[in-house]
């Protein structure tokens, strides 16, 4: 099933009001900034959190992107929801084909109840794209029949019969940001490639779960009490059942000589066919323990024998199949140990597993010590 | 001022340091040989303060008469993202040259004839640079990344300095290139890889990256060092190396030793004082200078460089810290987008040693060498640009000019991103009020009309204390940059390159700084571009020398 952000990039509608920007080079364009008065969009996983300055992983390359996070930032959630949702007054978005013989045909919409985000942009009427597909945003005024009223007044018909997902779209806070969350975001460009970010949008689909640095600050039974890094905020947070507890020994790259056993914990390459089989590292693992692996992250454990290190960095997996290795800054070479309870001790730095419970709070599933903060729970 | 030669031992021992003496406001002494004026290191001198007072044919009249434009622009196998450098007068097989020198993101290092654009030597890729998925930070655009700061010239030496990295196994490592700058041969004993320890925590190549200008003092080299764009982990560290003994055990000092931040980014990297210290201006990070911490993001710092150790004392003296730094940091507006002025003396002040710098808050800040103030002490902060309301700032992210007008006044001129208060744009003209007894203080005398997107760093050139021209590079982001010169009395533009197709300037660099010497502009972007006056005749090299040769292949050059 399509995701939210798939969806939105199939469409090949972004934010309102925004230049689609679908394909890896118009990202790559987009990202560095033509002009500071040109808003522009990015979706991707979120690496590091310091006070209003989030970094970002891009999907669709390599080069990290911050965002700014200011008073007039909208967090916007969304949730999976029917139909019956979509109730007159509502404020919507919903985007499909569009033809003059065969009028609107919403497929997909997202509705809140009231204007937050790019819903709340001013609008004037359907917008066409060159496939043949159209987007409204508006207010419905009536769901049989389907019609949304622009803020010019201009009602906008539409059939209801391709309907493929409805979204509820609500006001998030901001504990919703979490290192190894996905998120899509939109906004002005600052001359030095920050993005000023007016909306940003957690897409839980990809990553249920984030991670979240800080400080143990008490250990009660099952809850930790936790210090998030770069706050003075105190998070209660309990541990699943099965909470993984590891401590991470960061060791020197130069120990580490052709013929080990290791394993690298890698993303693929999806952004450049030509290297589609080689593998860009995201830590260098020794020994038999691995980080807590984010489902849909599209990383790989890779386990085998180091070949080579010098020109290019190549293992030998255990069915002799051969991977170039990229390695990229900031990758740490670790080591990890499964630990006891009891090593939560206060004052202790860590990397926390969490994901929010229904009814508020998080829970942890993991909680590794002394983790290096660019290997954040996401992929 | 007289031009001046200095013997050859000074020279070896104070190459590239403080090479202003200033005596009660006289002009700015360049290094020079017979043949002109010589750029060997950022923004002209140790003291970053970007003034060439020895400038007799660029003046307002001559640069608005219309006869100036481009002369030659040479492509290279990457961009130029340091500010390129000059050597007059250089003995090189078959006869003497006028040199600019460049490093690339390719990691390669070029010598251009100044009046033509030839190339007279390469060395291509010295290191196979960093690939955009290797380097993995957030800044820059390009394919590759190499040499992204200025190098620095040890003229006594004939040697040149860059920085540049390359993965190696399992790492990243930056090494110090010293190049001959007659042939480009490289001196025994480079490059150097860089390592080190500070406070029991080891210099990792992998978690930072290195923009700012290397310096050269007392015979060492530094190298500041910023984070990839805030991707974690990184810190700001300084190393050195001596030249003389490149094997030696190297200096090291980091600004954040225990945690994340405080790195020294700025394209103008460190300033240098007369006697040796360092000034370092850090951005983004933790900080606990005020409680005896080692973590010292958001702050001017003073390093000194006697014995054998690169030392930070900690002491309020010694360091400068904004009362809002917590708000600095949450908000991304560091305070080390700037590199340091180190002001000429003001001995009719009570304040006679003075630090001039800009923060990306949008402040101009002014302080006391002699004591830096530590938290919150400075002589002077006000606000030149930027919205305080504004999400995100771009207030000041270039090092600031100083220009000594002699009864005119002292001068800082100051390039900001965003408009500032009472429409403040583009550049702002600072007036150093001095009154006996008294601290000086900076006065607003004139911002421009227009704004400028994305300012480089500005530099002043001068005939003594008249006919000064302020000298900037709007970078635009590429396509649209422009080189553009103000006249620095009232800030009347005197020449955009955008106003004729033939002078385009492509892919200026946010953090490198024009080249103002003997008539002649030098930028880095795209290549080497090279502006003058187009009727006067270029300074050609002496016709019997000849091009060493290199693996220069598809290399452009367009000639005007």
């Amino acid at each position: 099933m399509l995701t939210r952000l798939q969806r939105r990039g199939l469409t090949g509608f972004g934010l309102a009001a925004l230049a689609a920007i679908l394909t890896p080079g118009a990202m790559g364009r987009a990202q560095t900034a033509k002009s500071p008065d040109e808003p522009t969009r990015i979706d991707g996983t979120i690496v590091s959190i310091r006070g209003d300055i989030l970094v970002v992983r891009p999907s669709l390359r390599h080069k990290m992107t911050r965002l700014s996070f200011g008073a007039n930032t909208t967090i916007m959630g969304f949730a999976q929801a029917t139909p019956a949702i979509l109730k007159p007054g509502a404020r919507i978005m919903a985007v499909g084909p569009y033809s003059e013989q065969g009028g609107f045909h919403p497929r997909w919409i997202e509705a809140a109840e009231k204007p937050i985000g790019y819903l709340a942009a001013k609008s004037d009427g359907l917008k066409m794209d060159e496939n043949g597909r159209a987007r409204c945003i508006g207010t419905l005024k009536s769901v049989s029949p389907f019609v949304v009223v622009a803020d010019n007044g201009k009602e906008m018909p539409g059939k209801l019969d391709r309907m493929r997902g409805v979204w509820r779209v609500y006001s998030e806070d901001r504990n919703a940001l979490l290192i190894g969350v996905r998120i899509e975001a939109e906004g002005k460009v600052a001359p030095d490639g920050v993005i000023q970010a007016a909306t940003i949008s957690p897409d839980r689909n990809f990553a249920k779960a984030g991670a979240m640095f800080g400080k143990i600050l008490a250990v009660q039974g099952g809850t930790v009490i936790l210090q998030p890094r770069y706050t003075d905020d105190k998070l209660t947070v309990k541990m699943a059942e099965g909470c993984i507890l590891q401590r991470q020994v960061t060791l020197d790259p130069d120990s580490v000589k052709t013929g080990d056993a290791i394993t690298f914990w890698a993303q693929q390459r999806p952004d450049d066919p030509t290297h589609a089989g080689d593998l860009k590292a995201i830590a260098l693992l020794v020994g038999k323990e691995r980080y807590p692996a984010a489902d849909s992250a599209n990383t790989v454990f890779a386990t085998g024998k180091l070949l080579a290190l010098e020109p290019d960095v190549k293992l030998q997996r255990t069915d002799g199949k051969i991977f170039k290795i990229i390695i990229p800054a900031q990758m740490p070479v670790v080591n990890l140990q499964t630990i006891p309870l009891a090593a939560l001790k206060p004052g202790t730095e860590a990397m926390f597993v969490l994901s929010r419970n229904p009814n508020g709070g998080f829970k942890t599933s993991a909680i590794v010590l002394d983790a290096s903060p660019w290997v954040g729970y996401g992929g | 001022m007289p031009m001046r030669t200095r013997p050859a031992l000074k020279w070896r021992r104070f190459a590239g340091a403080c090479l202003l003496t200033m005596a009660g406001g006289l002009t700015a002494a360049l290094p020079a040989s017979a043949q002109g004026v010589d750029v060997l290191t950022f923004h002209y001198d140790n003291a970053r303060l970007g003034w060439n007072a020895q400038e007799t044919r660029l003046t307002p009249e001559t640069v608005r008469a219309g006869g100036f434009g481009q002369r030659w622009h040479t492509d290279l196998d990457g961009k130029v993202t340091g500010s390129p450098l000059l050597v007059t007068g250089l003995e090189m097989a078959g006869g003497k040259a006028d040199v600019v020198f460049a490093g690339t993101e390719s990691d390669s290092v070029y010598a251009l004839d100044a009046g033509t654009g030839k190339i007279l030597w390469s060395r291509r890729r010295i290191a196979p640079p960093l690939t955009e998925t290797q380097f993995s930070g957030n800044w820059f655009d390009g394919p590759t990344h190499g040499i992204l700061s200025t190098p620095v010239i040890d003229r006594a030496a004939n040697t040149l300095y860059a920085c540049g990295v390359r993965a190696r196994g399992l790492r990243q490592v930056f090494e110090v290139f010293a190049l001959d700058i007659r042939t480009g041969e490289a001196r025994p004993g480079f490059p150097v890889a860089l390592k080190g320890t500070y406070k029991s925590g080891a210099f990792e190549g992998g978690q930072v990256m290195q923009r700012g200008a290397l310096i050269l003092v007392n015979g060492w080299v530094y190298i500041p060092f910023g984070g990839r764009g805030d991707t974690p982990p990184w810190r700001g560290w300084v190393m050195g190396v001596d030249t003389q003994h490149p094997s030696a055990p190297q200096r090291a000092f980091c600004s954040s030793p225990i945690t994340d931040g405080a790195g020294i980014w700025s394209g103008g990297g460190l300033a240098g004082g007369a006697n040796g210290d360092l000034f370092a201006i850090t951005g983004n990070g933790d900080y606990d200078l005020d409680t005896h911490g080692d973590n010292a993001a958001q702050s001017v710092l003073r390093l000194t460089t006697e014995g054998d150790a690169l030392t930070f004392s900690r002491q309020p003296k010694d360091f400068y810290t904004p009362a809002n730094h917590k708000f600095l940091d949450e908000q991304d507006e560091d305070l080390g987008g700037a590199t340091a002025l180190l002001l000429p003396d003001m001995p009719d002040t009570t304040t006679p040693h003075l630090l001039f710098t800009g923060g990306k808050d949008g402040l101009a800040y002014l302080l006391d060498r002699d004591n830096l103030g530590g938290l919150g002490g400075e002589t002077q902060k006000f606000r030149l640009f930027s919205d305080p309301k504004a999400v995100y700032h771009e207030g000041i992210r270039s090092t600031s000019a100083y220009f000594d007008a002699g009864d005119k006044g002292r001068f800082i001129f100051v390039a900001g991103d965003q408009p500032g208060p009472d429409n403040a744009l583009g550049i702002a003209a600072l007036q150093l009020i001095t009154e006996a007894g008294k601290p000086a203080q900076l006065k607003r005398v004139w911002t421009l009309k227009k704004a400028i997107d994305g300012p480089s760093s500005p530099v002043v050139s001068s005939n003594g204390k008249a006919q000064g021209v302020i000298w900037v590079v709007e970078t635009a982001n590429g396509d649209d940059s422009a080189l553009r010169a103000y006249d620095a009395l009232t800030g009347a533009e005197l020449y955009g390159s955008d106003k004729s197709p033939a002078d385009h300037l492509q892919d200026g660099r946010r953090f490198t700084s024009p080249v103002v010497a003997n008539g002649c502009v030098f930028i880095g972007a795209s290549g080497v571009y090279c502006y003058g006056l187009k009727d006067a005749a270029p300074k050609a090299a002496n016709s019997g020398l000849r091009p060493i040769p290199a693996s220069n292949a598809n290399l452009n050059r367009k000639g005007k």
